[in-house]
């Protein structure tokens, strides 16, 4: 029975070690930010700043029918991303989780509308992306 | 007040260390999350690592119950995870960490209180015959 209980015990720990190894090995669903465009006639980037647990900007306005960038910076130790969902709620867009850092996300195009786009983690953290 | 020295033997002192040491991560991982629910989730899993060690005479005689709490709280933080998400490196980790937790709470109660059926039903017997003892000694004292 003793033999059996170490041997368990040494199963769940192998689990955690599993998991802990593991969790790195996640795909990026976006990149680092890049060097910001030299392009003078190139649209700007709309930003999306994530401070105090809610997202700065609530109200982002984009071109639809064209694929883009949207800047995240997150400006605070717990971890947030944005998530674009269409009015019917179906989701189009999940970018990756970051703590502390600034990404850009590359947005595929979207058609005419208004989208919602919340933090996975904090769903209470709301704003809305009009495509135009 | 304090409990005797129970007769742990150095197995069980290493189980309930890796109990607590997984109670702690979780806790840990979810306090870093930010937001009430997660900040809430982190102290529930700070208050059941102390339940699991105290050495209090309450605590001891109720670690049985300590020890389903934490799996149903578990368990509660996985299922709600599972439909919630998000699905990601860190959150991985922390389910990962959940589900040892549960193994060795499990193999814990095994141990120290055998069967949880057989606990449960010992437990209603005992409550039983202390709420027939108080009426009979109410009634004798009337």
């Amino acid at each position: 029975m003793k033999r059996l209980t170490l041997a368990l015990a040494l199963v769940a720990l192998a689990a955690v070690l599993a998991a802990c190894s593991g969790a790195s090995a996640a795909p990026p669903t976006s990149q680092p930010t890049a060097p910001a465009s030299v392009d003078p006639n190139a649209p700007a980037v709309p930003v999306v700043t994530a401070r105090d647990m809610r997202f700065v900007e609530t109200n982002v306005v984009v071109e639809a029918g064209a694929p883009f960038d949207l800047v995240f910076d997150n400006q605070e130790a717990p971890p947030h991303n944005i998530q674009l969902s269409d009015a019917s709620g179906a989701k189009v867009f999940t970018g990756e989780i970051v703590s502390n850092a600034k990404v850009t996300y590359k947005i595929p195009a979207l058609g005419a509308g208004t989208y919602t786009f919340i933090c996975e983690i904090h769903p209470d953290m709301k704003g809305t992306l009009v495509a135009e | 007040m304090f409990a005797r020295p129970a007769a742990l033997r150095p197995t069980d002192v290493i189980l309930r260390l890796a109990i607590v040491g997984l109670a702690l991560a979780t806790g840990y991982i979810h306090s870093t999350l930010g937001g009430l629910l997660f900040t809430l989730n982190a102290v529930g899993y700070l208050v059941a690592a102390i339940a699991m060690v105290v050495p209090l005479a309450l605590a001891v005689r109720f670690r049985w119950v300590v020890r389903l709490g934490l799996v149903g709280y578990a368990v509660t933080t996985i299922v709600g995870w599972a439909i919630q998400g998000p699905f990601y490196s860190t959150a991985y980790l922390a389910k990962g960490i959940e589900v040892a937790l549960i193994v060795l709470l499990a193999i814990d109660f095994a141990r120290i209180d055998g069967n949880p059926v057989s606990v449960i039903r010992r437990e209603l017997a005992a409550f039983a015959a202390l709420v027939t003892r108080r009426s009979r000694s109410a009634g004798a004292a009337a």
